[in-house]
Order: structure tokens, then C-alpha cells, then sequence
């Protein structure tokens, strides 16, 4: 690694800020991509018909709800910068890439942390399903952790699709199979959490643990890789 | 060798040596003798009847497919980590892959063929199954990944990040749908058989065929990545055509 | 005889993709080749 002469965390820091300033000053997100999750959320249930079965499937509908929003997210957040190509800007000031890598995980993890809440509160309401305080705090956990695999991931696909321009088709073909494993683990803690399912409080927590593995490895991981797949 | 013939036959190819002519006819003549052995020299199976013949080429498939992959990752490795970054790494790591994806889909149809035969059903979520797919899609995309354009090397870069983050994908996913599977046991399916007491003859076909295609696989990827290096080379020329004619414009 | 379809099928779609894959790669060759100097050849 070469010496920057900005430390990596100040760098994560600025970017996180940064990119989540545009987000609060835009309302993008806000005004138009948490209304699509929404409706997707409805159209879910127009599918499924209602009758019980929302309820039992209601935790695996928020996961997917949650991986085609970030899907959106993620490509935002390369497209903020690939406008007035700031990624190369960034890359010639010689910032660690790293850093950058961080803070746009970092503001992923938060923003997807906004649409989990949303989606949660509309399943409560739309699918009817019950949550106790017990299931309350196992949720946040799983949430958080699921959003640090899903943010690692996406902002190391989502850099290498922005780093070759007009190829951002590429990200879900690469980034739906390699978070396979957090729908899996999130979906089944989520089932614990709401007991749907005959699933027990206690059942949901073994879930965190791999979901804990997949966000450290690939973090770890996304600080290596970042800065040689977004090289131009 | 370099005559320019007017009709050449579709089976000539300027890849070709001497020693991957040699490999090739073996590996005709294995595949011919693979066939005579599944299809018609081979007892049935006392348990599996004649469903037992789709093994001899699922079994071989499946192996060439694991294999390919393993290829391409120890490949992107050496081509990470090698001192001099060498683009022929890269080029056998993609060759393997586009292989491997062949053989890939090759072993998914032929298992369900075969499933649809013991299970009564194409599919069914098994573990391996399901990360069989999902090492298929992940392999796709990694093909998608080298057709990015850019440089060589940023090609090689790119795409040995990608295969190296695989190796860690894969295992995630197979560890997550174990777990995934062991929880929703459904009532049983017509359990999964695949425990064959094999006579002497089946089992030397199934070990014969395992080798034929290992080394089908060889002369694909030798062939295979000696087009990329042409490929790559067609590539630098076009660069050197175009920046020559412009210059000729200037002047 | 759905079995004796299943499994000549089996071999047959091999088989075929087999080719298919080797005669696409062949004809590739074949198209570059002229276009590239011996030197960049490191087989011959």
C-alpha cells in the first residue's frame, strides 16, 4: 500500500458525508426510489394474493424488496459521480481507494438502513405480521450486518460497472448471485423475528453470525479489491 | 501450413501443432470408445436400470466443470500475483472459464435428464444443485467482466478480481443453502440415490470417461487461449492500423 | 422408451455443444490468423 497523504478513514469519512449530503439535498431517493420500493411491496401482494400467505412469505418479500432497491441505490451512487467524472477527479487527487471504497459503503449501509425501516413499517401494516421488542432488536441487528454485506458488495460491483462507462447492466448479474447468501440469512432471521413460519426467536440468532462473515470478509476484501477494479 | 487454401476444411485451424493434433485424435478416439463402452458394453445397474448410462457422461461433465473453474482461479493468481502480470495467464484463466461454462450447463442438463429419470424431477433444491447454478450465473457474469473492453492488463486486472472474489462467493453460498436446506427438510422426493454398487466394467468406463473429458478439456483451453492470444494480437494491430492512418491524415 | 431418449439425448446434447463450441473457435482462428504475424504465434 502506498502512503496517501490523506488518511484512509478521513477519506471514507468525506465520501460518506459527501455522498449522503447529495442524497438529503436531492431527494432522489427519497422522492422517487423508496415510492418504487413501496409499490413493489403492493405488487408483491397483488401476485400473491392475500390469505395467510403474505404473512408467511412477508420476510422473504422485504429481502428482495431490499436487494432490487439497492440495486438502484448502488447505481445512484456511481452515477453521482460518473457525471462529471469525480470518480477519476478523486483517483488523480491520489486518495486512497480504499478510503473511497469505505465511505461509499458506509453511505450505502445507512441509506439502505432508511429502506429497511420503510419496508418493515409497510409489512407490518400491508402483510399484517406482528413484531415483538425481542424480534425488534434481532431485526436491527440483522439488518445492519445484512447492509454491510449488501453495501461491501455493491460498491465493489458498482465501482467496476461505473469504471466502464455505459456498462452498468452488468451490476445485477453480479451483484444478485454473490448476495445470495444475506437473502438467505437475513430472510430466515426475519421469519424468526416476525414467528412466521413456526420459527422461534432463538432460531433467528445463529443467522447473524453468517451474516457477521460475509460483512467482514467482504469488506475486507472490497478495501483490497476496489482500487484495481475501478483502475482506468 | 501457411498456404492459404481456397475451401479450408472446418476442421483445420491455424492453433494447431503437432502435439495438439496427437491430443486431439486421442481424444476422438476416447470419446468414440466412451460411447461404445456407456451406450452398448456396459451391464445395467441393478438399482438404476439403464438410467445408469447418462452417469458415464454426467459424472465426467460435472468434473470437467469444478475443474475448469479451479483452473481459472489458480490461473488468475498466477497472473495477480506473478512478477511480470503475464497476459497468458489471464488468457488460460478466461479460456478455462468460457470452457467450463460450456460444460457447466452441460452437467446442469444432463443431471436433470438424469434426475428426471431416479427423482422423477428435473430439479430439486439440493445444496449442490443450487450452488451448481448459482457457480454457473457467477461465472457468466465473470465472462461478461472480460468483454468490458479497456486495456489488456486492465482486462486481466478486472477480471482476476472477479475470479479471486468467486472463490470466496461460492463456498458462502454453498454453506448458506446447506443451512437453507436443512431447515426446510420437505417431505422426501424420492430420495436421492446416487450410491451405485458399480461392476468392474461401469466403474472403468466412469473413471475412463472422467479422463477423456479431462483431457477434451486440455486441447479446448490450449486451443481456446491460443484464439485470445490472436484475438488480443488483432487488438494491438487495430490500434497500430488506425493511429498509422491518422497520422497519414496529418500529413 | 422415455429412457432410452433421456439418455441418447444426454450424449447427443453433449456432444453437439461440444462441436458446436470447437467449430466456432476453429473458424475464429481461422479469420484471425491471416491478419497476425508468425511472431505473435509463440506455438509455431
Amino acid at each position: 500500500m502506498t502512503q496517501h497523504p490523506i488518511s484512509t478513514m478521513s477519506v471514507a469519512r468525506a465520501i460518506a458525508t459527501k455522498d449522503l449530503r447529495i442524497e438529503w439535498r436531492s431527494k432522489v431517493l427519497v422522492n422517487q426510489v423508496l415510492p418504487f420500493a413501496g409499490i413493489v411491496m403492493v405488487l408483491f401482494a397483488f401476485a400473491l394474493d392475500n390469505d395467510g400467505i403474505l404473512q408467511r412469505v412477508a420476510p422473504g418479500l422485504v429481502w428482495l424488496a431490499v436487494l432490487f432497491s439497492s440495486l438502484i441505490i448502488v447505481q445512484r451512487t456511481f452515477a453521482i459521480e460518473s457525471a462529471d467524472n469525480a470518480l477519476d477527479a478523486i483517483k488523480v487527487a491520489g486518495v486512497s481507494s480504499a478510503g473511497v471504497f469505505l465511505g461509499k459503503a458506509v453511505a450505502l449501509v445507512v441509506q439502505l438502513l432508511l429502506f429497511e425501516c420503510v419496508l418493515v413499517l409497510l409489512s407490518l401494516v400491508l402483510y399484517q405480521v406482528h413484531l415483538s421488542w425481542g424480534g425488534a432488536v434481532l431485526l436491527v441487528t440483522v439488518s445492519f450486518l445484512a447492509n454491510i454485506g449488501i453495501a461491501a458488495m455493491g460498491a465493489l460491483y458498482g465501482g467496476l460497472g461505473a469504471a466502464a462507462k455505459g456498462r452498468e447492466t452488468l451490476l445485477p448479474l453480479l451483484l444478485l448471485p454473490a448476495v445470495a447468501p444475506v437473502l438467505i440469512a437475513a430472510t430466515r432471521a426475519t421469519e424468526s423475528a416476525f414467528g412466521v413460519s413456526g420459527a422461534t426467536l432463538g432460531e433467528g440468532w445463529p443467522w447473524v453470525a453468517l451474516l457477521a462473515v460475509f460483512g467482514a470478509l467482504f469488506t475486507f476484501g472490497g478495501t483490497l479489491a476496489f482500487g484495481v477494479l475501478t483502475e482506468e | 501450413m501457411n498456404s492459404i487454401q481456397p475451401f479450408p476444411s472446418p476442421l483445420t485451424t491455424p492453433t494447431g501443432t503437432r502435439a495438439s493434433r496427437g491430443l486431439g485424435l486421442v481424444v476422438f478416439l476416447g470419446m468414440v470408445l466412451l460411447t461404445m463402452l456407456g451406450l452398448f458394453f456396459t451391464d445395467e445397474d441393478v438399482v438404476q436400470g439403464s438410467t445408469v448410462r447418462l452417469m458415464y457422461i454426467h459424472v465426467p461433465t460435472a468434473w470437467v466443470a469444478y475443474l475448469a473453474f479451479i483452473v481459472t482461479a489458480v490461473a488468475s493468481a498466477m497472473y495477480m500475483w506473478g512478477k511480470q502480470h503475464s497476459l497468458t495467464f489471464d488468457r488460460i484463466a478466461g479460456a478455462s472459464a468460457e470452457v467450463g461454462v460450456i460444460f457447466m450447463g452441460l452437467s446442469l442438463v444432463t443431471g436433470s435428464l438424469w434426475g428426471r429419470l431416479t427423482w422423477g424431477t428435473y430439479w430439486q433444491w439440493d445444496p449442490r444443485l443450487t450452488t451448481t447454478v448459482f457457480l454457473f450465473v457467477t461465472y457468466v457474469g465473470y465472462l461478461a467482466v472480460r468483454d468490458l473492453g479497456g486495456s489488456h492488463q486492465q482486462r486481466a486486472k478486472r477480471s482476476g478480481v472477479v475470479a479471486l472474489l468467486a472463490v470466496l462467493e461460492i463456498p458462502l453460498v454453498h454453506f448458506s443453502v446447506v443451512l437453507w436446506r436443512s431447515l426446510h427438510q420437505e417431505a422426501s422426493i424420492l430420495q436421492p440415490n446416487g450410491n451405485v454398487t458399480m461392476d468392474g466394467l461401469m466403474l472403468f468406463t466412469l473413471l475412463f470417461g472422467v479422463a477423456v473429458f479431462t483431457l477434451l478439456f486440455a486441447w479446448m483451453v490450449l486451443h481456446r487461449q491460443r484464439v485470445l492470444t490472436l484475438a488480443d494480437a488483432i487488438d494491438d494491430g487495430g490500434l497500430e492500423t488506425a493511429l498509422q492512418e491518422r497520422r497519414n491524415e496529418v500529413n | 422408451m422415455d429412457h432410452v431418449s433421456f439418455i441418447i439425448g444426454g450424449y447427443v446434447v453433449t456432444f453437439v455443444a461440444v462441436g458446436a463450441f470447437v467449430l466456432r473457435m476453429f473458424r475464429q482462428a481461422r479469420k484471425f490468423n491471416s491478419a497476425i504475424a508468425e511472431s505473435d504465434k509463440p506455438w509455431r
